[in-house]
């Protein structure tokens, strides 16, 4: 049985081959975004791509951390957003700044050992 | 476009906290009550008196278990309101009978369109052990604190007899709980450290005045969207905003926010029978989605959203409508809204080539 950590790493595995966990749905909305691949998503299947990150709560924050930097602005949002929802925490992040959010990260790591 | 390999970030390293060892043979501690115990433990008036602040936690979590504000709260705010001695809650803990899984967990939870979150239900043969684990945490975390109390007391008393040495930082064991994000219509402890705070003030240690969120201009384009197809079927908004700043505005204290609802239905072709309703919600727009990187600190605001159906068959035949609303409201003054275009509707009907109506539109 695959571990949280290994989970959190496929579904990015996933998402940077440019690869969705269902078939695409007929409604979206938000912004867009390209992933690595080159294909474009839209803010609302990068939210639906979070949910199994979020389903899994505090025990997969350590391991969204570091995607929270990645490079790739889309992943990173994919990490972002599963770490707002699982913390209740929304750091002062700007999901288009190439910067990434170091006092979020750490506002979150806090939050995850505050609860260790 | 070239296939890039996304390298997975280097996982960040958390510094486990040390606990000094024992002097001597045996470490002896008081127990809260003054009783000597052996290596940290607690006499058994202590053990009792901590149950006790255990049950009273869950039996108040109980007690509002079923009412409107428990079940639109946050687990995180009920967390961050018990008893500070008491260890930190999994979300799939489950004690004395009372089940944490029915509480729901949502980021704008006041309203019903929020995704909600809920924790799956632990399976009974750990609950013995969870239980005993707990415990064993909160007695864990009882004697780091004893130490660490220990430990500045020591160095205090170094420094009255001219040691010179710096109090060494104690640090926190509960968590920040900061304040509340601010959202339209939103109730929930949702904490948003720095842009939920009631107004930065100014820079200034010599002035007085808190800034507040001002506009110098909002607007709002919808449009038929530049790639819609045959098989693409979507609107263009998008939003631009510039915020005043001066002496008595800040723009890092003001926020976006649209609410958004539509509803489609494919009447006819491939994908004849497929509908959905999504009632008008506070969509989770922000400044944090500003798509040109700007900071809250910045004056600008750019962003856009592309809704419809952008995967469907040239001979769907749809019905599909979009309502949304866009605010600019001023997190230093209780989230009052200071702007706001609409709310608009606009429609992409029939077989394609499909009717855009209500757009092109300015707000």
């Amino acid at each position: 049985m695959a571990t949280i950590a290994e989970k959190v790493e496929m579904v990015f595995r996933r998402l940077a081959s440019g690869n969705f966990s269902k078939s695409r749905d007929l409604e979206e909305s938000g912004w867009e975004m390209q992933l690595p691949s080159g294909r474009g998503v839209a803010r609302s299947m990068l939210q639906a791509e979070a949910r199994p990150l979020i389903a899994h709560g505090r025990e997969a924050v350590l391991h969204l951390l570091p995607w929270a930097m990645a490079e790739n602005l889309a992943l990173r949002y994919v990490a972002l957003y599963a770490l707002e929802q699982i913390t209740g925490q929304k750091g002062d992040v700007s999901y288009f700044d190439e910067e990434p959010p170091a006092k979020a990260i750490e506002m979150w790591r806090k939050w995850y050992e505050g609860r260790s | 476009m070239s296939q890039m390999t996304e390298k997975a970030p280097e996982q960040i390293k958390t510094a486990a906290k040390p606990i000094p060892a024992a002097v001597g043979n045996t470490l002896q501690r008081k127990c809260a009550c003054g009783q000597h115990t052996i290596a940290g433990g607690e006499c058994s008036t202590c053990s009792q008196k901590g149950e006790v602040f255990k049950r009273t936690a869950i039996n108040r979590l109980s007690q509002n278990r079923d009412s409107p504000e428990t079940s639109a709260m946050s687990l995180e705010t009920l967390r961050s309101t018990r008893q500070p001695r008491e260890p930190a809650l999994s979300p799939s803990s489950k004690r004395f009978d009372q089940d944490f899984a029915r509480i729901k967990v949502s980021n704008r939870e006041s309203h019903p369109g929020y995704a909600a979150q809920t924790f799956p239900t632990p399976s009974p043969i750990n609950l013995e052990s969870k239980m005993l684990g707990m415990q064993a945490g909160a007695v864990r975390h009882r004697n780091l604190m004893r130490q660490k109390a220990d430990r500045v007391i020591a160095a205090t008393e170094k420094d009255l007899d001219g040691g010179g040495s710096t109090t060494p930082d104690i640090g926190s064991t509960t968590p920040d709980v900061g304040p509340t994000t601010p959202g339209v219509g939103s109730t929930g402890p949702a904490t948003t450290p720095g842009a939920g705070s009631a107004g930065p003030g100014d820079a200034s240690p010599a002035s007085a005045t808190k800034k507040k969120a001002g506009v110098d201009s909002f607007v709002v384009k919808w449009k038929k969207h530049d790639n819609a197809s045959a098989t693409n079927a979507r609107h263009r908004l998008d939003f631009t905003a510039k915020f005043k700043k001066d002496d008595l505005h800040d723009p890092s204290v003001a926020e976006f926010r649209q609410n958004a609802g539509n509803k489609w239905e494919v009447t006819d072709g491939p994908h004849k029978g497929q509908k959905k309703t999504t009632p008008i919600r506070d969509d989770d727009y922000s400044r944090a989605d500003d798509t040109a990187g700007h900071t809250k600190a910045d004056v600008d605001f750019v962003s856009h959203d592309n809704p419809g159906l952008p995967s469907i068959d040239k001979d769907d035949v749809i019905d599909y409508s979009f309502t949304a609303e866009q605010m600019i409201i001023d997190t230093s003054d209780g989230n009052k809204e200071i702007a706001k275009k609409g709310p608009h509707t606009a429609t992409i009907k029939g077989k394609h080539p499909r009717v855009y109506a209500d757009v092109p539109k300015t707000l």
